[in-house]
């Protein structure tokens, strides 16, 4: 074998693995963290239910799948969300429930859902605290 | 006639709680639901989502139970299964959420135990802007404060017009098979 087919054979076996390796990146990608993505808002519990139940296609359109930042009161806690305002239901990463209690001022950032019409709440997944 | 006005305001206050106690009794809410719903094939990757923030509300009082489930808070192990399912099938940013509105037939809050119960539940189950009349039984029983609900029903992606494309037909159920899992506590 001459060394011009050696080294086309080699580029050509390193270009197919890159190749797979896209595809294999593709079908079986990692899910977003969201923990390390930046809030692209930030905004009251209060500001939020209330944007939902003026308008629920358009805010959801706008803030469906979308990191935000949610600021309010805790007014109740349940296995692992937080109830703010009464208005949003943050559930948290699994492990972030510390120096957490009822009746904190807390800013939480996370994955917004959907507008629950049933109990008129905002929910939001994958959720981590922010300390100011 | 100072007696009198504390003996009626007296009166009142325990009126007042009674009636909070009584209203109190009648809603039981559980806001972290759990639905599974799962649609694999043998040979072929798992097609399996779970959502594990889906609101149910119990009227102890009428029977009536209502379910919600927004459809973004689907979790598939397979990322790129989550986006298809969002963006092709179910069509999450004009379809946000399932809901669930039925009866549960003979319910009575008194004869709820420890003890299982099987119930019948019928309803309207609206989806992706289409509307399936479900009817399932229930396992239902009460553990100190909290009711307990399990069960099962079948769908079919055209009861609710989800088209599935041919390429990928065979790697899906024709049957979707979703179990809910609820734990319901007073309001």
């Amino acid at each position: 074998m001459s060394k011009k087919k050696y080294y086309l054979l080699v580029s050509l076996i390193a270009l197919l693995f890159f190749l797979a390796l896209l595809v294999k990146q593709y079908l079986y990608g990692e899910h977003r963290n969201i923990a390390s993505e930046k809030a692209t808002m930030e905004i009251s519990a209060t500001e939020l239910e209330s944007r939902f139940a003026s308008n629920q296609s358009l805010t959801s359109k706008n803030l469906l799948d979308k990191v935000i930042a949610v600021h309010g009161k805790i007014n109740a806690i349940e296995i692992n969300s937080v109830i703010i305002d009464n208005k949003v239901q943050a559930n948290l990463l699994n492990g972030n429930m510390d120096n957490i209690a009822v009746g904190d001022i807390i800013t939480v950032k996370g994955r917004c859902i959907g507008y629950d019409d049933l109990l008129e709440i905002v929910k939001i997944d994958q959720a981590t605290q922010i300390l100011n | 006639m100072k007696n009198k006005k504390n003996k009626l305001v007296a009166l009142l206050v325990v009126g007042l709680i009674g009636i909070n106690m009584v209203s109190a009794q009648e809603k039981y809410i559980d806001k972290n639901g759990t639905l599974v719903f799962e649609a694999s094939e043998k040979l072929f990757e798992e097609v399996k989502a779970e959502n594990t923030s889906v609101t149910a509300i119990l009227d102890t009082k009428t029977g009536e139970i209502a379910a919600l489930g927004l459809m973004k808070g689907f979790r598939f192990k397979n990322s790129l299964m989550e986006e298809h399912f969002n963006e092709n099938y179910i069509e999450s940013e004009t379809y946000p959420k399932a809901i669930f509105k039925g009866n549960l037939i003979d319910f009575e809050f008194k004869s709820l135990s420890e003890i299982e119960q099987k119930l019948t539940t019928t309803g309207i189950l609206e989806l992706h802007g289409k509307e399936k009349e479900i009817s399932t039984i229930l396992t239902i029983k009460k553990i100190d404060k909290s009711i307990s609900i399990q069960g099962n029903f079948a769908v079919t992606p055209e009861d609710f017009d989800i088209e599935i494309p041919k390429i990928v037909k065979n790697k899906i159920a024709r049957e979707v098979l979703v179990q809910l899992t609820f734990n319901l506590i007073e309001k």
